[in-house]
């Protein structure tokens, strides 16, 4: 049987035949997959080369950008031994940019050259080339451009004694160079594939800007008026002649109170401050000799330099003692114990001022001393020269080599004051009396009436006809019951008046046949007696500044304090205004004025002679009580260097003290126990004393007024006008400065300063510098020879204005008191480094292949720089110089103050010119 | 006698070779697994598919790396870093090629991180969940004087 | 009448199971596209490529944050407690001892920093396979570097892959000679990317010929052989014997007219002249040497320093050591002035030591130990010059005679040859990494 498939109904397809077919396709399927995802992946792996191209030319700018850093690196070290700052061809920065264009080109052409030619940059693949000037197969320099990148520093600082504490320097240079490329396959090297202009940028990380600024900000902290170095030296120098003239004034000695060799010391010890603080580091050596040459001159033992340099053992700094300079040297000088305390007296002593109330001074003695044992004395009269008289009698004294070892004074009592006692007595006692009219009465009326038909005409004034005296008799009251408006005595009149009356009629009467009226008059006299009783009142007694009536019994004789309290004053007030005297009788004799009152009048006491004398005791009691009171500890020259600090501090001192002693002074209670002045006398002492604690008071004021005002002129006198500084800013400088220098200061050194970037937070790097100076202490004794010449690097001069013995305050006349003397030294000073060098240690950006990395110095000295035959410019030494003044007060007498050696004008060290 | 009447009636045709209704589990399972085939296949070229489509994203971000550290853009130092400063003003570069890729249905976002910092350009895109990262270690310059290394990704997502 | 049936059937149910293992089947050849690695291991193969090449390239641009070294400091001690200065005393001694203490370089990339340590290990080759560090003094700068190397690349990779960085410069290529720097374990061979890139070195070697001065790179070199007309200067004996033997051969003139021969006459003179070139210096028929030795010239730039500080003078001693070891040692001095360079002698005396026990003799001076060194290193060169150049040797003369001109592709081949050996300005820096599966 044939059976066409279609037709053939015996069988069905097994699922095993559909399942054959399913694997053949899923394999087929597979395989599809599989080749698409291979075409897929050619052209993925094929992006790889078109990053080459690019990674060969980053990588050549970064290569390139290195070798920049280290050739601009090298050349900062070699511009860093040399420095040009003044030069002809142009500034300080035209110089460092020119030299530094002319170092990279060179050292970048050669790395260009022998880096980036002939195919030698190459990745396999591509090569690198650059694009040189065919000609010249440089670069042009003036293609490199220069950018700064500034920087905040913070540091420590001390106000006014240093440098700021935040400030913004150029600190690193960033380098532009815009180079050609040519990048071509290695295959085909001269067909190019990319040309393209770069300029590769790069930070060069020496830190020679901040070198540069950081020295010149040093020259700068040295050098000119209100400089951190000008005010560390004022402070000390006045704190050290301070010092030293207290004790020249109490022991004679030292001669030379103003010595170079210490004002050599006090300038190396500021110099090494201020190094300190403005690097933070200094020259380890400088800080050892000068604590050596410190030892030397106050006469310590010469131990050797290595022994100082392990002592120093505080890790941040080193601790200058000031003390031993200032006291120390007067104590050595003058042959004591380095540490024995100087007691620096009040200035000014409430003893002083009321002896000058009190007493005169007639003449001085001097007494001068020769050793060995020679003592002889000189007077000098108290005039209008006596000042100069003084002064010349020291300095031929000097001369002949006497010292001055005492002045002492002579005194006699002060008149003035005498006679203030006796006119303060007399206005005291002193009462005022006047009288009244106490009563009238008409005790008599006699009229002379005729009786009518007379009218009564005019009546005439009643006029005085008799004045008869009657009883006088003293009303004075009892003993303490006076008071003002007692009656004291009463004195009677009678009085007789008459007048004229008269009277008139009118009468007819017959003239010639005439009827005519006519008035005749009748002129009588009337008469009256009146009574009159006149009173002597007590106005007031004893009346002084303002208070009146508060003594007990006045007018009554005190016996126990013999004392007459005013009682003969009526009696010599009556004796003034007899009954004859004019106004009396006007008085009495006036009709109609019960109650008037007249003939007041002041009638001076009887001043017993103990008034006198107690004052006097008074007053030698208040002296005694005020010398006790001691002025506050804090109120001394060591405290106040500046003078007239000193001197306004100790006179508000004073002041307090008076203010609060002044009731304890007055004594109130003594001579005022219970509501009244025992007697007038007591009134007149203790107004007296009133009176002195007055006068002492003004006297205050008015010294320090004047001392103050001479002080100050003096000292603007002394100042130049070209100096730059006034005498406000040594007061202002001193003030804010004493603290940090009183007893001792640290010089700072091995602490790193902070860099940091203001614009990107996270640069923040720290600098620490090594500091290097020839010579380590500047000497002005001492030359230093470099080459053929010798250089004096410290010049000093110290210039006595007032000579051996200062200049009295206030000048000595008779009518003036001496109350200070004062001197002034005008210091100046002038110094330079033959070598100052600062490394930068903890950035060494200069490649050492030996050492591995190597600092970048910045050195100043003088020497020319030349490029081959041409002069570039020169670098030369830091140098600064300065001048100040020094003040030194002490009280009156004793040994002054002033330098007694014979250059104290012009005490100049051999390098001074 | 069918006859052919018979044979050409299917409901009356008598012939046959199995009874269907026995067979039925049979043919369930075969169904099954024709079906279950034929979802294979499908999720096999699926799959294929979306392999292909992340790795053609992959590429594309890929690319766009290195457009973006191409030397020409502001924001490349000569040496091949990225300066983090003039990357985060950077608009000009993103948008031109945000344009450029718009039209084939792109969307992405450039991050740089670099230590603590990371930078996202634009800084405000919302990022779906599905999309592809491509990286590359770049160095990023702070300022002259640090410089240090970060990555630079690409997140790229289809438009939806 | 019934259709015939057959005898054999199979069953419905073996039908349906084989079916069904046949979909499963079916499934299971499926899987490989599924799965298939290719694009996405091509694509990781791919990035890990870029990577490598993106990360040696961001690590030589990175700078690193602080990087310092110690230097000097326990001969510091040395130095001044040998001086009497109190060493543990915490005052100026500890404030002078920080100068001198840590070296750190702000700001530099890691491409300067390895570059200036490769040049500073002063490594000459050891008469083995190995080499010897001159350079003892900055031994810390190498583990410094190691470490902020690891410090750059542990965060970078985070444990994903494993890293070998090995930085080199061999002046002479193929000579241990210069400097080397390794991190990292020995990369396996198959499944690591290497990148490499190359970077300058800060050495500017100048060499004196006559009257010219020359650097030592290979565009000064190339012009100077120009100059000197290298391949046609008959009066160097050795190019004039192969110029004759070559133009023999090429002319087919006995003795030279066997290659077998000719080869080995020109091997000869050319290893003369290598050798010239690499060590002793290349002379003529006078004697006068018309170019000095390279290996020569680069141990004189090398030990050009240490040759200056040797002779203890102090213009050239502290040129050559720096200013911050003339700052210390000015203030020792002044201390105690029993010596003037305190600090640059022991240094000096270090180097002295290093040199003893390397030529395993005493030497009574600097100067000495280093000419003896000198010379021993040129010794040590030339064996190894023998035995490293030879292949080299004997394939470019292979390539001489195969060319058609042999005189002609002497000149132009000559030149380009002897320069490939060196690579005196360049160093590589090679990175590799391989994945590393936790």
């Amino acid at each position: 049987m044939s059976h066409s498939l279609l037709s053939d109904r015996t069988a069905r397809i097994p699922f095993a035949v559909l399942g054959i077919f399913l694997l053949l396709g899923s394999s087929m399927t597979c395989a599809f997959i599989l080749h698409l995802e291979a075409t897929q992946t050619t052209p993925a792996a094929e992006l790889l080369d078109l990053n080459s191209v690019s990674r060969l030319t980053h990588a050549a700018e970064a290569d390139i950008a290195t070798a920049l850093n280290r050739a601009g690196a090298q050349a900062l070290a070699r511009i860093g031994r040399e420095p040009i700052i003044i030069s002809s061809l142009g500034s300080a920065q035209d110089m460092l940019t020119w030299r530094l264009r002319h170092a990279l080109t060179q050292n970048i052409t050669s790395y260009l050259l022998a880096q980036y030619t002939d195919d030698q940059y190459t990745d396999g693949t591509y090569t690198l080339n650059i694009c040189l000037s065919n000609d010249t197969l440089t670069i042009d320099p003036d293609t490199i451009t220069f950018e700064e990148r500034t920087l905040d520093l913070h540091r420590q600082t001390l106000p006014l004694l240093g440098p700021r504490p935040l400030v913004s320097y150029p600190s690193y240079l960033i380098v532009h160079l815009p180079l050609t490329f040519r990048v071509s396959a290695l295959s085909d090297p001269d067909i190019t594939l990319r040309r393209e202009q770069a300029t590769i940028t790069t930070l060069l990380t020496s830190r020679y800007l901040l070198l540069e600024h950081l020295t010149d900000e040093f020259q700068t902290t040295l050098s000119g008026p209100a400089s951190p170095l000008w005010a560390f030296t004022t402070t000390f120098a006045n704190l050290y002649s301070t010092l030293r003239a207290w004790k020249h004034y109490v022991t004679g000695a030292p001669a030379n109170i103003v010595d170079n060799r210490h004002l050599a010391l006090i300038a190396n010890a500021g110099i090494l401050l201020e190094q300190g603080l403005v690097f933070h580091s200094v020259d380890p050596i400088s800080i050892i000799t000068l604590l050596s040459q410190t030892g030397h001159a106050l006469n310590q033992d010469d131990a050797p330099l290595l022994q100082y340099f392990n002592q120093e053992r505080t890790p941040n700094g080193s601790t200058y003692n000031t003390r031993n300079l200032t006291q120390g040297s007067a104590n050595i000088d003058a042959g004591d114990n380095l540490t024995d305390p100087i007691e620096t007296g009040p200035l000014l002593s409430f003893s002083d001022i009321i002896a000058d109330i009190l007493y005169n001074i007639t003449s001085v003695t001097l007494e001068f001393t020769k050793p060995p044992n020679l003592v002889e004395y000189e007077e000098v009269a108290y005039t209008n020269e006596t000042s100069d008289q003084i002064a010349a009698m020291i300095s031929i004294r000097h001369e002949q080599g006497w010292t001055l070892s005492n002045l002492t004074k002579q005194y006699i009592l002060n008149e003035t004051t005498n006679h203030a006692i006796q006119s303060l007595a007399a206005s005291v006692y002193r009462d005022s009396m006047s009288m009244v009219v106490s009563n009238r009465t008409v005790i008599y009326t006699q009229t002379n009436t005729p009786g009518p038909p007379w009218e009564e005409g005019d009546i005439g004034p009643w006029h005085v006809c008799l004045c008869q005296p009657g009883a006088k008799c003293s009303t004075i009251p009892l003993k303490g019951d006076i008071i003002p408006g007692s009656s004291l005595y009463q004195e009677h009149y009678n009085v007789t008046y008459e007048r004229t009356h008269c009277w008139w009629q009118d009468i007819d009467v017959n003239l010639s046949g005439n009827h005519t009226v006519i008035r005749i008059w009748d002129n009588r006299t009337d008469t009256m007696i009146e009574s009159v009783s006149l009173d002597t009142l007590l106005q007031w007694a004893a009346s002084f500044g303002g208070t009146h009536d508060d003594v007990t019994d006045i007018l009554y004789e005190n016996d126990t304090l013999q004392d007459p309290n005013l009682q003969e004053t009526l009696d010599t007030y009556r004796g003034q205004h007899p009954d004859s005297q004019p106004e009396k009788q006007q008085l009495i004799t006036t009709l109609g004025n019960t109650g008037a009152t007249g003939l007041q009048t002041e009638i001076p006491g009887l001043i017993p002679q103990w008034v006198q004398t107690t004052s006097w005791e008074a007053f030698e009691d208040i002296w005694d009580n005020l010398s006790q009171l001691t002025l506050n500890h804090g109120c001394n020259a060591t405290q106040y260097p500046y003078p007239l600090t000193l001197l306004d501090h100790t006179i508000a001192n004073l002041s307090a003290l008076f203010t609060a002693h002044i009731q304890e002074n007055l004594a109130y209670d003594r001579y005022h126990p219970g509501q009244r002045f025992c007697s007038v006398g007591m009134k007149a002492v203790f107004h007296a004393r009133a009176w002195l604690l007055d006068s002492i008071n003004t006297s205050l004021i008015n010294t320090a007024a004047t001392l103050h005002a001479a002080l100050t002129q003096i000292l603007e006198a002394a100042i130049p006008a070209s100096s730059g500084y006034t005498a406000d800013s040594i007061e202002e400088t001193i003030t804010h400065t004493i603290d940090a220098l009183r007893d001792k200061f640290t010089i700072p050194y091995g602490t790193p300063m902070i860099l940091a970037n203001p614009q990107s937070p996270t640069w923040t790097e720290s600098v620490l510098l090594a500091v290097n100076q020839i010579p380590h202490v500047l000497d002005p004794f001492q030359p230093i020879s470099s080459g053929q010449e010798q250089l004096w690097t410290l010049k000093l001069r110290n210039r006595c204005i007032f000579g051996p013995t200062g200049r009295p305050i206030l000048p000595l006349t008779p009518v003036t008191p001496w109350i200070l003397t004062m001197n002034l030294w005008c210091i100046d000073v002038e110094g330079e480094f033959l070598r100052f060098e600062v490394d930068d240690a903890n950035n060494e950006a200069v490649y050492n292949p030996l050492i591995g990395h190597s600092p970048q110095p910045y050195v100043r000295e003088a020497c020319v720089i030349t490029n081959g035959s041409t002069i570039l410019g020169e670098n030369t030494r830091l140098h600064f110089a300065y001048s100040t003044i020094s003040l030194a007060v002490v009280p009156a007498f004793g040994m002054m103050c002033g330098d007694l050696q014979p250059n104290w004008a012009n005490d100049a060290t051999p390098g001074y010119s | 006698m069918g006859g052919n009447r018979t044979r050409h009636l299917l409901s009356s045709n008598e012939e046959a070779v199995t009874e269907e209704y026995t067979a039925l589990p049979a043919l369930c399972v075969v169904v099954i697994g024709l079906t279950l085939f034929f979802l294979l296949l499908a999720h096999a070229y699926a799959a294929y598919q979306a392999q292909s489509e992340t790795a053609h994203s992959y590429h594309t971000a890929e690319l766009l790396t290195e457009k973006l550290l191409d030397p020409a853009n502001a924001f490349i130092t000569p040496g091949g870093a990225i300066d983090l400063a003039s990357f985060m003003q950077a608009s000009e570069p993103l948008t031109q090629l945000q344009q450029d890729y718009s039209p084939l249905g792109f969307d992405f976002l450039f991050r740089l991180t670099a230590n603590t910092t990371i930078v996202t350009l634009p800084a405000d895109a919302y990022i779906p969940t599905n999309y592809i990262v491509a990286s590359r270690e770049v160095s990023v310059v702070l300022n002259d004087a640090q410089t240090i290394p970060g990555r630079l990704s690409v997140l790229l997502w289809r438009q939806p | 009448m019934p259709p015939p049936r057959g005898q054999l059937a199979v069953s419905l149910l073996y039908d349906t199971l084989l079916f069904a293992a046949m979909v499963s089947l079916s499934a299971v050849l499926l899987i490989p596209a599924l799965v298939s690695p290719l694009s996405s291991d091509a694509s990781i193969e791919k990035h890990r490529e870029l990577q490598v090449d993106d990360v040696l390239h961001t690590l030589l641009v990175s700078r690193p944050d602080s990087f310092s070294y110690t230097f000097c400091g326990s001969l510091l001690d040395a130095a001044a407690g040998r001086l009497g200065v109190d060493t543990t005393s915490p005052g100026l001694y500890t404030a002078v001892r920080l100068w001198i203490l840590d070296n750190e370089p702000h700001h530099e990339s890691y491409e300067a920093l390895i570059a200036e340590d490769l040049v500073s290990q002063l490594r000459i080759p050891d008469g083995s396979d190995g080499s010897v560090r001159l350079n003892l003094l900055t031994t810390d700068f190498d583990d410094a570097l190691r470490d902020a190397l690891h410090q750059f690349f542990t965060p970078l990779f985070q444990g994903r892959y494993a890293y070998n960085v090995s930085a080199q410069w061999h002046p002479i290529t193929g000579l241990r000679f210069g400097g080397e720097l390794f991190l990292g374990p020995p990369p396996p061979p198959l499944t690591s990317h290497v990148a490499t890139q190359q970077i300058s070195v800060p050495l500017t070697p100048a060499v004196r010929i006559g009257n010219t001065t020359i650097i030592l790179s290979q565009y000064a070199l190339a012009r100077y052989f120009t100059a000197l007309n290298l391949t046609g200067n008959r009066s160097i004996p050795e190019v004039a014997s192969i110029r004759m033997v070559l133009s023999d051969y090429q002319h087919q003139t006995p003795p030279y007219d066997s290659r077998p021969f000719a080869e080995a006459a020109v091997v000869r003179n050319l290893s003369h002249l290598l050798d010239g070139f690499l060590i002793d210096g290349i002379h003529d028929t006078s004697n006068a040497t018309v170019f000095p030795g390279i290996a020569n010239a680069t141990l004189d730039a090398l030990l050009a320093r240490l040759n200056n500080a040797a002779q203890q003078k102090n213009t050239t001693l502290y040129e050559s050591v720096g200013d911050l070891v003339r700052a210390v040692d000015h203030t020792l001095s002044e201390l105690n002035a029993s010596t003037t360079t305190p600090l640059a002698s022991l240094m000096l005396g270090h180097f002295n030591q290093t040199l003893d026990s390397l030529l395993n003799t005493t030497f009574p001076s600097l100067p000495e130990a280093i000419a003896a060194c000198k010379d021993w290193v040129l010794n040590q060169t030339t064996t190894t010059v023998h035995i490293l150049f030879r292949p080299m040797l004997e394939a470019f003369v292979t390539d001489l005679f195969d060319a058609g001109d042999c005189v002609l592709a002497f000149q132009t081949m000559l030149g380009s040859w002897l320069l490939d050996r060196l690579a005196i300005q360049s160093a590589y820096v090679t990175l590799t990494i391989w994945p590393v599966h936790p």
